[in-house]
């Protein structure tokens, strides 16, 4: 189990004194905690997945029932179902791209929702500044410090934590993960220890030993054995065990390699709720040569719909307690440019992928359509879902987070607004 | 923290329960002499007004007095530092100016667009090969563009473009624009290890995260070294409205909180009404060789140019209210500052055409370097811009037509000063606010003090602040002859930050360090790049966003590294360490490294480790699945090499970078 830190170390001293009477609630709370984690059932898990580079939403899931998408996009539309290279139908009005095969599965199970024409009230065209937004989820404010997957985990604080109850598989801590609740961030798990080459374990004896004195209870030292128990912690629960299971194949890219690892993460029992990966590799910005059912985009769909599947798979049951959601900065031109591409747009499409809790195989969205007179400045897709309300909709109903508005400064929560793609 | 004062607070309670209790407590904080030893304020202003103690600063200090020391330190300009100017004398960015900096260390993608368009690609299609080769050093982090599926032909054209790029790039002696951080990086590093003028350092620092600008977006980078000469380190001792100006007008301020593009809604006419070709008159055509052709070409500049208006229009729709929002919540007043949504939107209106004179400036010096067609076309966005001549691409100009005019409400004053005025009347204003004598005050308490310092201290220095009219100078020494800046309550109570550690570490050992791009890796790792930090609010300054598990190990791999001289470019000599016996060896590592500033305890411990017996790991081959690569598997057995040197006293110097002790200042 993984609720253990503080039992090893100052929770027995606590309990073998007989003074849990004595003790301050605070104390009290963790050590019953301890108690109770015992059958807790398992961690709920979001899966946070940026696409980095704004992904066109409009050939990802395609309103193929409109003229108006033929007529704005002679060249890259997607055909519409039954006709050769065609969209795979979803609903009779839009369709999936024909690269998203693997998750027409997925849509039939009812495991994956989408919301379309979702995006920020801010009508920045800049990646830099709609990423900083959307992980942030402070549109328009940039002095925010920390990010929304953070806020959540300060929010909903645990004393009792693991150390890996988030994890960003990427070399930085992504900015949605900035904040002062403790994340781990690494492209590798077996990155996680201390790499004092031949000497590693008398080191990492020595470094263990310094902070584990309980004389100097502060939050370095504090930090420092909760560090050491986390290390042995994973080593011992050696997650690089735990091989994909039901047949699943991950793609050997960036994102099949976070996936696999946080799928043995999860496999682990670690105590992970919020792991986080972006998809390096894969080109969204598609400005020139998009292309159409086959071509550039289609081909950075196909290796994210494998990921994807690979990972849905791998965890077969385990996908219960599990939300895949999926985001990018924002959409693209309804219009495609002069070179076979579309250029920095509005409204997007976001996918959530889950078990039962998950209200699938319906599109959910405000749907304005794409004539002229409806697109957000005569050119874009309207944003008619806030982000905001898809993040406060999982992070209320699947994380449990009942303190949004910390979650969200600077935004009035509304349940009205949110549209219902989890079972409460 | 909070934790760890609901801890405090435990053991101070069961202290009464159980004697127990009350001997673990006796090391804590509360128990702290009531002064510090004259060595240990000496280390105090090592620490604070510095970046830790090299080997003999303590002696040093000591013999020049303290006082003097810090006197000394508030005046920068008059210390020897030619040690370090040597050392930096061949980081040539370092001097260039922003101009100088397009020219020598253009945009690739910039370049990627004349060779193509040498080539006879159009337009669309070059925007396309740019973002897909991931060549557009300036979004090409955030779009993710580096993508393998390309067809065949594209990616043979590309490879023959890039290698002409590569041509241009050497033919003309340029470099590319990633050397312009790694410069700047360096340097920073360089002149903490080794500058004498240490606290002028420290002020660079503070500063640059209180007017913080981020490297990786758009074309800041191309601005920062700039930004850090002439307004960071011109102004970083000196008057905090010279500073706050200078910060409000440059380029790398202008770009990084988009007020470059604020623009008032009711600017008529973006176009001088008639705007005069180019080549109207007959002498300006014979000027240029082949003046017909280019009146042809700008003919076609002239279609291209109303792309471009309304490119420009929908880019500049109006007033950008980020550097006023973060002018007033982060640069002045402090978020309880006392003003609201309302004075955001006059003071951002009183900013409108306060912009860069080509933002870009690669794309024009490229076009002159390479003597393109180009320079018609930027000519005339120059003139449509308003930019007057004696104006240099990437400088500051004010653009009076995109002015917002008439009478602005700031704070309760009436703002019609006119012009570039109505900013500087704001900023006139901000300054000689109590709100921001405290915002400033509270910071710079933080910054050398302590976490949390008293209110009393905050008012104490504040009002040093205000009768100085913002003299950083005057500021600063109120300061550090506050009482409270002695207060043993905050001896060693700083958690250092990551770059603070990096550079202690190095100087503790007196390590020989020539920055490159592994000390980068780094700092990056360890969590705090200069000039990497994405929000306005520059790197936090308290314990409480640094000490965190991945954090701490990550520091504790540092010191591993650094004390098994596996960091490049750093050489570490840990001879001196070197003794007949393990307890010997430790205590000159406490003695050096620590100053003998370790609880009883560490002590203990680091003694008993240094007796365990090391025994060597051996690399054993173990998984092959896809998440180990074949790099990864070398990094491994690389990684179980044993370092060289006597293994005692790498374990030693290890550690006790690691301890505790040592993460504090």
């Amino acid at each position: 189990m993984n609720r253990r830190y503080f039992l090893k170390t100052s929770g027995i001293a606590i309990a073998s004194f007989g003074l849990i009477g004595f003790a301050p609630r605070f104390f009290r709370e963790f050590v019953n905690a301890q108690a109770l984690s015992g059958n807790r059932s398992k961690n709920k898990i979001l899966v946070a997945i940026f696409m980095r580079g704004a992904v066109d939403g409009l050939n990802v899931v395609i309103p193929y029932a409109e003229s108006e998408y033929y007529d704005k996009r002679p060249t890259i539309a997607i055909p519409k179902p039954g006709k050769e290279n065609g969209a795979i139908d979803l609903d009779g009005y839009f369709g999936l791209h024909p690269s998203l095969e693997p998750l027409e599965k997925l849509w039939k199970n009812k495991q994956l929702a989408i919301i379309h024409s979702v995006g920020s009230p801010d009508n920045t065209r800049s990646h830099f500044d709609a990423q900083d937004y959307m992980e942030s989820a402070t549109p328009g404010i940039k002095s925010t410090r920390d990010g929304w997957l953070n806020r959540i985990l300060q929010v909903d604080k645990k004393q009792n934590a693991s150390l890996f109850r988030a994890v960003s598989m990427t070399s930085q801590v992504p900015r949605s993960m900035m904040g002062t609740a403790p994340i781990v961030a690494m492209t590798n798990l077996s990155d996680f220890a201390i790499r004092a080459g031949a000497y590693t374990p008398n080191v990492q004896k020595g470094f263990e030993e310094l902070y584990q004195q309980i004389s100097q209870n502060d939050a370095l030292t504090e930090t420092g054995k909760e560090t050491f128990e986390a290390i042995n912690f994973l080593k011992k629960a050696n997650p690089a065990q735990f091989k994909p299971e039901n047949g699943a194949v991950y793609p050997a890219n960036y994102l099949g390699r976070a996936l696999q690892q946080i799928a043995q993460l999860i496999k682990a029992n670690v105590g992970l709720e919020i792991a986080f990966t972006d998809t390096p590799g894969m080109n969204w910005d598609t400005h020139a040569n998009q292309g159409g059912s086959s071509g550039q985009l289609a081909n950075s769909l196909r290796i994210f719909a494998s990921a994807l599947n690979a990972f849905v798979t791998d965890l077969g049951k385990r996908m219960e307690d599990v939300v895949i959601l999926t985001m990018s900065e924002f959409g693209r031109t309804v219009r495609q440019n002069g070179s076979g591409g579309t250029d920095h747009g509005h409204g997007n499409v976001m996918f959530v992928i889950g078990g039962s809790s998950v209200k699938g195989g319906k599109i959910y969205a405000d749907w304005k359509g794409l004539k002229t007179s409806e697109l957000f400045e005569g050119r874009d897709l309207a944003v008619t879902t806030d982000f905001r309300d898809v993040f406060a909709e999982i992070a209320y109903k699947h994380l449990g987070v009942k303190n949004l508005d910390r979650v969200f400064p600077n935004y009035q929560v509304k349940q009205s607004r949110w549209r219902g793609f989890l079972a409460s | 923290m909070k934790r760890f004062r609901k801890l405090i607070a435990l053991l101070s309670l069961l202290a009464f329960v159980t004697p127990n209790f009350a001997l673990l407590s006796s090391d804590n904080k509360n128990q702290k002499p009531k002064s510090l030893t004259e060595e240990q304020k000496i280390i105090h202003v090592l620490n604070r007004l510095g970046f830790g103690p090299r080997p003999g600063d303590i002696e040093k200090v000591r013999q020049i007095g303290l006082q003097k020391y810090i006197e000394q330190q508030l005046n920068p300009e008059q210390i020897d530092d030619s040690f370090v100017e040597a050392k930096l004398k061949n980081f040539d960015v370092l001097n260039m100016s922003t101009a100088e900096l397009f020219l020598k260390y253009p945009n690739p993608a910039a370049v990627l667009q004349f060779v193509a368009r040498q080539n006879g690609l159009e337009k669309g299609e070059l925007t396309g090969l740019k973002k897909k080769n991931s060549q557009n050093i300036e979004e090409n982090s955030k779009s993710g563009a580096q993508t393998n599926e390309q067809t065949p032909e594209t990616q043979d054209k590309m490879k023959e473009y890039q290698r002409q790029v590569a041509e241009i790039y050497r033919r003309y002696g340029l470099g590319r624009p990633n050397e312009i951080m790694q410069q700047v990086i360096s340097a920073r590093i360089i002149r903490a290890v080794y500058s004498e003028r240490q606290l002028q350092e420290v002020m660079v620092d503070f500063w640059a995260n209180h007017f913080n600008v981020y490297s990786g977006k758009g074309a800041v980078r191309w601005y920062i070294p700039s930004y850090e000469r002439d307004v960071l380190r011109k102004y970083a001792l000196g008057n905090f409205k010279d500073l706050l100006v200078a910060t409000a007008q440059h380029p790398a301020m202008l770009f990084y909180l988009d007020n470059f593009q604020s623009v008032s809604p009711n600017m008529q006419n973006l176009r001088p009404r008639n705007p005069a070709p180019l080549f109207s008159n007959e002498r300006n055509l014979r000027a240029f060789p082949n003046g017909r052709a280019l009146l042809r070409i700008e003919n076609r500049i002239g279609k291209i140019q109303k792309d471009d208006e309304k490119q420009i229009k929908r880019q500049t729709r109006g007033i950008n209210e980020n550097y006023a929002r973060e002018l007033l919540e982060l640069h002045t007043l402090g978020v309880d500052g006392g003003y609201t949504q309302q004075d955001i939107i006059e003071v951002a209106k009183c900013f409108t055409g306060w912009t860069i004179a080509e933002p870009r400036g690669y794309r024009k010096s490229l076009a002159m370097l390479l003597d393109s067609d180009d320079q018609i076309n930027l000519e005339k966005i120059r003139k449509l811009a308003g930019v007057s001549d004696g104006i240099q691409p990437g400088e500051f100009y004010f653009n009076e037509r995109w002015h917002e005019k008439g009478e602005k409400r700031v704070l309760g004053y009436k703002i019609n000063e006119g012009g570039i005025n109505d900013g500087l009347k704001v900023l006139d204003i901000l300054v000689n606010h109590p709100s921001t004598a405290k915002h400033i005050a509270r910071k710079l308490a933080i910054r050398f003090v302590s976490d949390n310092p008293s209110e009393a201290l905050i008012n104490r220095v504040a009002k040093a602040f205000s009768d100085s009219k913002g003299d950083i100078k005057t500021t600063l020494r109120a300061l550090f002859s506050d009482p409270e800046f002695f207060n043993p309550e905050n001896y060693r109570a700083k958690i250092k930050t990551p770059f603070e550690l990096f550079v202690s570490a190095i100087r503790a050992l007196g390590a020989e360090i020539e920055p490159n791009r592994a000390s980068m890796a780094i700092l990056a790792k360890l969590g705090e790049v200069p000039y990497g930090y994405q929000a306005p609010t520059g790197y936090p300054d308290k314990a409480e966003d640094w000490v965190n598990s991945g954090a701490l190990l990550e520091r504790m791999n540092f010191a591993v590294a650094l004390a098994s001289n596996r960091i490049p470019q750093v050489k570490v000599n840990l001879k001196r360490f070197e003794a007949s016996s393990k307890a010997e060896i430790l205590e000159k590592v406490i003695a050096e490294i620590l100053h003998g500033e370790i609880s009883p305890v560490t002590r203990q411990t680091l003694l008993k480790q240094l007796e365990e017996p090391l025994n060597q790991l051996e690399y054993v081959e173990t998984s092959d699945d896809i998440t180990t690569t074949m790099a990864q598997r070398r990094r491994e057995q690389i990684r179980l090499l044993p370092p060289s040197g006597n293994p005692d006293t790498f374990k030693a110097v290890s550690l006790a970078l690691g301890t505790p002790e040592f993460q504090r200042q």
